[in-house]
């Protein structure tokens, strides 16, 4: 791969592609495999805190973890399910270094947009939406991010086991578990 | 939710796709006669459906040249100084006992060879009680003579 490629030729290579050139010196090719990814983990770290600003720094975070773990980087699991392993790893430090748990009643985000704004179905998943949202912040954190990586991400039980290192029978059960608990929250609502 | 089939977890893998065959097919059989499986499955299609209409929040903001620049600043500051190594202050721990030992053996020699150069003479020439002497008060009990 010639160094000096222009920004559109990045975008058509692959994220192991990417490494590779990397793990050869080219910076250019991680800030690619950032930009690819930076939203994923961003959402997944926003809905694990409930804080914009913490989700941003983490992200970053991760960033640097991948920047300095992927000279050495070896093709075990995708690149994605790698960095959500790091993203994962620092929102459960994080998390446990808070160790504040909030309680927020879900009647508190259940704030209706104007019933001008749009027709009565728009306005009934607004507001399930808020319901699911809230009812994700109250569940415990394994639980939601279980949730979130298989829901959100779309993630097999086998990946989940790559990113939390759990065998897939935990995952299949957590899963189970978790979603029992968000049905209990949100029942009658969704 | 409320009322509980001991087969919820297969439930959830079933609704994920996740089950072998074998197992999906049994799975299949039991959710015929089971309603508490059935409506616990209307209620997860209904929860997944929720997902997926989730809105989808963005950085909003390429972060790779942020991220390049922290590093950059990261690696130009010194890491080591942060890390506290005794050892390492071996060698500066040594000179500092052998300057402190050699300052302190040095003065004693001198203010050693001061002490018996100034007093000896004054002894000798001027003063009026000689060592050992008891009675300091009176000059009388030191004749003139005998200085």
């Amino acid at each position: 791969m010639n160094k000096s490629e222009s920004c559109g030729s990045w975008q058509q290579l692959q994220d192991h592609e990417c490494i590779a050139l990397f793990q050869r010196g080219e910076q250019e090719a991680f800030a690619e495999l950032v930009r690819r990814h930076q939203n994923r983990i961003f959402r997944f770290l926003l809905r694990m805190t409930g804080c914009r600003e913490e989700a941003l720094e983490l992200t970053q975070e991760t960033m640097f973890k991948a920047f300095r773990a992927l000279p050495g980087w070896r093709p075990d699991a995708a690149f994605g399910t790698w960095l959500f392993r790091i993203a994962s790893n620092a929102a459960t430090d994080r998390l446990r270094r808070k160790k504040v748990v909030k309680y927020e009643p879900i009647e508190a985000h259940m704030e209706f947009p104007d019933p001008a704004a749009g027709p009565e179905e728009e306005l009934q998943s607004a507001q399930r939406v808020r319901i699911l949202e809230a009812a994700l912040q109250r569940l415990q954190d394994d639980y939601r991010q279980v949730l979130l990586l298989r829901e959100v991400e779309e993630m097999s039980y086998a990946e989940i086991g790559d990113v939390l290192g759990l065998r897939e029978g935990t995952v299949k059960s957590r899963i189970a578990r978790a979603r029992q608990a968000l049905l209990e929250v949100c029942k009658g609502r969704i | 939710m409320s009322k509980h089939c001991k087969r919820s977890e297969n439930l959830s893998a079933y609704l994920d796709d996740e089950l072998d065959e074998k197992t999906r097919l049994k799975f299949e059989r039991h959710l015929e006669d089971c309603f508490t499986c059935k409506e616990m499955l209307r209620d997860l299609r209904c929860l997944q459906g929720c997902f997926q209409t989730l809105p989808q929040p963005e950085v909003g903001f390429d972060l790779a040249p942020v991220v390049l620049a922290e590093l950059g600043r990261r690696s130009a500051r010194p890491t080591s100084v942060l890390r506290f190594n005794w050892w390492r202050l071996l060698p500066v721990s040594f000179a500092a006992v052998a300057t402190v030992s050699l300052g302190v053996f040095l003065g004693s020699l001198l203010t050693g060879r001061l002490d018996a150069e100034v007093t000896a003479p004054t002894l000798a020439m001027f003063d009026p009680i000689p060592p050992g002497g008891i009675c300091i008060g009176f000059a009388g009990c030191y004749p003139k003579e005998r200085i």
